[in-house]
């Protein structure tokens, strides 16, 4: 076994989230990653999806987040603003190393037939 | 409008739903993206998102600490349960008392259908891959296959990997000098135990030249019951001879113990190969050589084909094959009327009869309903005693919530109790079962059958007795264990010790309950006893108890047709001679055994109508044995009796309704009847009898052709003897004239006639008497819980009742405001019975004969029953609120 048991396997929208996030360094907050998913991937992520996946990293301790400044074009409420963790990053990582291996592994027996 | 309605709901959707680490920020976003951004619904959505997501998720560790909590949380409510139970050993007497009763009710049913049905065949391999192949119609009729038949489903069916075929015969067999004994022998075809798997357990069982070559030295496979009880037990039984009526067989193999042939119900000691089977039947044809009547598609003598599936068949595929050999054998004999109008019946497993199975699952089903309603109704009374303790224990249950103990926690602490009481009930329904199993063992229940077995434990019925323990803890439980869970609750929010009883609604809905299923019961169980009643008194024609009858079969002990003839008449003779005989005679098929031998009449015109007869064989003084007058003419003499084909117009007697429909209402006397349609043989009518019942007791009179012709070798002595006295008295007299004939001629089926009606009514007989029991047993549980509450009742309303006393109300006011208390719970009860009785009584419709199911008999017997039961519970609680001492309570 790696060092990612299955509680720590990112899912789908993790990956895609986590990886949106580290595209926009300090600039990463729920609508930018949502925007930037949708702009790079042609993925349309619901609102919900990415506040409950932010959630999730979050309590995983894959991201880590910080309050910004007031502004007035939100009605006066802060941004929340997220960063990767060098965690997340590594279970980034763990994840495409698996799915890659799995798919090395795949090659030859398609081959065989 | 209705967009800014929207978004207002939106924004007090997301202020109120989300959770505080994110309010904020996402009430920023949606600003920042805008006002149409987000509707109430998306709101509505996102929050509940949110909401999931963010519970707790449990983590391996966090799961199993609230296992373990859990499993503490129980073995901490197991002992306190266990306190509680120890602390009141009476009421949990009584608990596990009532739900024994219930549990072993369903228990001891299972345990018969399991025997009948479902268990085991000793030293049959893997039975779910056997088929049973039975030729008849799904109505229960069935006949017999040929030889033939078997042959060519042995060639056209692939699907089976094996196959054989069995018929059964009744043989004389004596073993080590001992007087014969009469045994059921199957003859077996090639292949039999190898396609059952491993029935022989000592010894060996046939080789594939025995199986058929009737040359091979008699070989005889025996039972081990018969290897117990008659050979000694011994490994040297194996080589030793037995005589099978009348000829030595060498003993090959012994069967595994319990095996009995190839169907849960059949109760055969012998087997041997048909290639012996000459030896056997020696009646199928009175030369030598039997192999040619084997042979004769018209000949059937193998009761079930029994087939195991090859690898990866299925019953479907066989069923296919089968149906298509039945087609081609039906297109090569278009006349063959079997073949042609019956079907090859394909089956799982290995089965009775179709008739004989739905008999049996006929009775298990009815019963099987009955103990479960008995089971709701125990579940019911348990769990109105435990609502009362409910109410007892409120003080607890309010101290356990204010501690902190949780609604769930606390209704799991009222399972487990009812739990721990199913569980002590449903291991003594077990004990219960067994006993009862004991008490019905060696009753036959239907004819032909085996009589019933010990009861044997095994897994299916420590399971049965599992899971319906269970059952009964989930219904007795759920009613307290949710009003306990409330009980604390509400005490605490009541901040007092009135013992207001909140389950009352409850306590009287299970009572009623009870009630109701009690009046069902006794219902079904009155229904059933004046059906039973009604069979009784019908009159068959003759005085059943005062006539007698036996079979003995000379041609199993070497008698051949002469010998017979002379046996049967110096055997009538001698009968005739004892004192208390009023006359004897032989006649087959004799009266009320079900046996059918049936022809087709005209009258001697020739013309129609032709008239469907049960023709008799019997010989002068068989109408002076049952003590039936002639309606006109005379009895046979004894000099008529006639070859089978001899003389031309021998004399017959016929009964009078088949005189009416042959000949009108003249004179039939000195009329000629013939045999239809080819036989032609005309017979001169001397007598006519009256109109008898010959099949059963139940079965409507029929037209009867009653003829001296005198009966092959095939068919046995039947005697039928009318007595002075009840006949009983007379049966070990019988056997000596017959012994004092032939000491070693066995006599079997030896009864009166009402034993013969008490033997056709067995089934419902046996399913009335548990049912009887049952729904007495019902009621007086009812009774006792009735009771039981009402006396809590009056317990609690002590202090009310006496203030009502003080302010002057009479003894018999409070006594009667007792009894309405009563009918309150009884009346529901009762209507409530009423018409689920109605509705359900058509699944008795079978089971009832000459009443209907609406017989106000037994209605009004079943009402009146169970509102006396109601009216005796009131009687106690009602007088001791009525002689309430108001002075010393109101102190």
């Amino acid at each position: 076994m790696s060092a990612f048991s299955e509680k720590g396997l990112l899912g789908e929208l993790e990956q895609l989230v986590l990886l949106a996030a580290m595209r926009l360094g300090d600039e990463a907050y729920a609508v930018s990653i949502r925007d930037e998913i949708h702009d790079r991937s042609r993925v349309d992520l619901s609102r919900a999806s990415v506040y409950v996946t932010l959630d999730r990293l979050d309590r995983k301790g894959y991201v880590t987040s910080w309050f910004g400044a007031p502004t007035p074009e939100r009605g006066g409420k802060a941004k929340r603003f997220f960063r990767v963790t060098p965690a997340g990053r590594r279970a980034l990582a763990a994840a495409e190393d698996a799915v890659a291996r799995l798919r090395l592994q795949a090659r030859p027996a398609r081959g065989a037939r | 409008m209705i967009r800014r309605v929207s978004q207002r709901l939106a924004a007090w959707v997301l202020r109120l739903g989300v959770p505080a680490a994110w309010r904020d920020s996402i009430a920023g976003d949606v600003a920042e993206d805008g006002p149409d951004a987000l509707g109430v619904f998306g709101a509505i959505a996102l929050v509940s998102r949110l909401r999931l997501a963010s519970r707790p998720q449990p983590s391996p560790e966090r799961e199993g600490a609230r296992w373990a909590s859990f499993a503490s949380g129980v073995s901490s409510d197991v002992r306190s349960a266990l306190r509680g139970l120890v602390k009141q050993p009476g009421q949990t007497a009584a608990v596990v008392a009532t739900l024994a009763i219930g549990i072993g009710a369903n228990v001891s049913v299972f345990s018969l259908a399991n025997q009948w049905l479902l268990r085991p065949i000793p030293g049959v391999v893997d039975e779910r891959r056997l088929v049973t192949v039975t030729f008849g119609k799904d109505d229960g009729t069935s006949t017999r296959f040929s030889g033939p038949a078997v042959a060519a489903l042995r060639a056209g069916v692939s699907a089976f990997s094996r196959l054989t075929a069995y018929g059964e015969t009744a043989v004389h067999v004596a073993i080590a000098g001992r007087v014969p004994e009469r045994l059921t022998a199957q003859v077996v075809s090639a292949d039999f135990f190898e396609t059952l798997g491993e029935p022989v357990g000592i010894g060996r069982g046939f080789a594939a030249d025995e199986y058929v070559d009737p040359g091979a030295p008699p070989a005889v496979v025996v039972s081990d019951r018969i290897w117990r009880e008659q050979l000694g037990a011994s490994l040297d039984a194996i080589g030793r001879h037995v005589v099978i009526d009348g000829e030595a067989w060498t003993v090959v193999g012994v069967t595994t113990p319990g095996f009995r042939g190839a169907s849960r119900n059949s109760a055969a000691d012998l087997w041997v190969p048909l290639g012996q089977f000459p030896r056997i039947w020696r009646w199928l044809k009175p030369g030598d050589d039997g192999f040619e009547a084997m042979t004769d598609p018209n000949n059937r003598v193998f009761l079930a084909v029994v087939g195991r599936l090859a690898q990866g068949a299925s019953v479907d595929g066989a069923r296919g094959q089968v149906e298509s050999v039945r087609a081609r054998l039906a297109a090569a004999l278009p006349t063959h009327s079997q073949l042609n109008h019956f079907r090859f019946l394909v089956r799982a497993g290995l089965r009775e009869g179709i008739w004989t199975e739905s008999q049996l699952t006929r009775a298990s089903g009815l019963l099987f309903g009955i103990v479960t309603l008995l089971l709701v109704l125990t579940a019911a009374n348990v769990s109105s005693l435990a609502l009362a303790r409910t109410a007892s224990r409120r003080m607890e249950l309010a101290t356990r919530t204010a501690l902190g103990a949780s609604r769930a926690a606390i209704a799991r602490l009222v399972m487990i109790e009812m739990t721990m009481l199913a569980a002590v009930a449903g291991v003594v329904s077990i004990g219960v079962a067994m006993l009862t199993g004991g008490l019905l063992q060696g009753t036959v229940v239907i004819q032909g059958l085996p009589p019933l077995g010990a009861a044997s434990m095994d897994w299916r019925i420590a399971g049965v007795a599992l899971a319906i323990s269970g059952a009964a803890a989930i219904m007795g439980g759920l009613v307290p264990a949710v009003a306990a869970s409330r009980a604390g609750l509400m005490t605490k929010l009541r901040r007092g010790g009135r013992t207001v009883s909140e389950s009352r609604g409850w306590g009287r809905a299970l009572m009623a309950v009870q009630v109701a299923i009690s009046l069902m019961l006794m219902v079904a169980s009155l229904l059933l006893a004046r059906s039973m009643a009604e069979r009784w008194s019908v009159d068959p024609g003759f005085d059943p108890s005062r006539v007698l009858t036996f079979s003995t079969d000379p041609s199993t002990q070497g008698y051949d047709l002469a010998r017979k003839r002379a046996f049967t008449a110096a055997l009538l003779e001698r009968l005739r001679a004892l004192p208390g005989v009023r006359a004897a005679a032989s006649a087959w098929p004799p009266p009320l055994t079900n046996s059918r031998r049936e022809g087709r009449f005209l009258a001697d015109s020739a013309a129609p109508p032709e008239v469907t007869a049960l023709s008799i064989g019997v010989s002068s003084g068989y109408f002076a044995a049952l003590g039936v007058r002639f309606v006109e003419g005379r009895d046979f003499r004894s000099t008529e009796v006639v070859p089978l084909h001899g003389a031309a117009d021998p004399p017959v007697i016929i009964s009078q309704s088949l005189a009416r429909s042959l000949f009108g209402p003249g004179s039939a006397v000195g009329r000629r009847i013939v045999g239809a349609p080819a036989a032609a043989r005309t017979q001169v009518v001397v007598g006519v009898a009256p109109d008898l019942r010959q099949m059963t007791i139940t079965e409507p009179a029929e037209s009867m052709v009653f003829d001296t012709a005198s009966m092959g070798l095939g068919t046995p002595v039947t005697i039928v003897v009318g007595t002075d006295a009840p006949a009983s008295a007379m049966l070990p007299r019988v056997r000596e004239v017959v012994g004092s004939l032939d000491p070693v001629l066995p006599i079997y089926d030896a009864r009166t006639l009402e034993g013969a009606i008490g033997a056709d009514l067995a089934q419902d007989a046996l399913v009335m008497r548990l049912a009887t029991i049952f729904a007495v047993l019902a009621t007086v549980l009812a009774a006792v819980g009735l009771w039981g509450v009402l006396a809590r009742g009056v317990a609690e309303r002590r202090r009310e009742l006496s203030i009502r006393v003080a302010l002057g109300a009479s003894p018999a006011a409070i006594g009667r405001s007792i009894a309405a208390d009563a009918w309150r719970v009884g009346l529901p009860g009762i209507a409530g019975g009423l018409i689920a009785t109605l509705w359900l009584s058509r699944y008795l419709q079978s089971w009832l004969f000459g009443i209907t199911r609406f017989d106000p008999l037994a209605m009004a017997g079943a009402l009146t029953l169970v509102a006396a039961v109601i009216g005796t519970s009131v009687v106690g609680p009602a007088r001791r609120a009525a002689t309430i001492d108001c002075a010393s309570e109101l102190k």
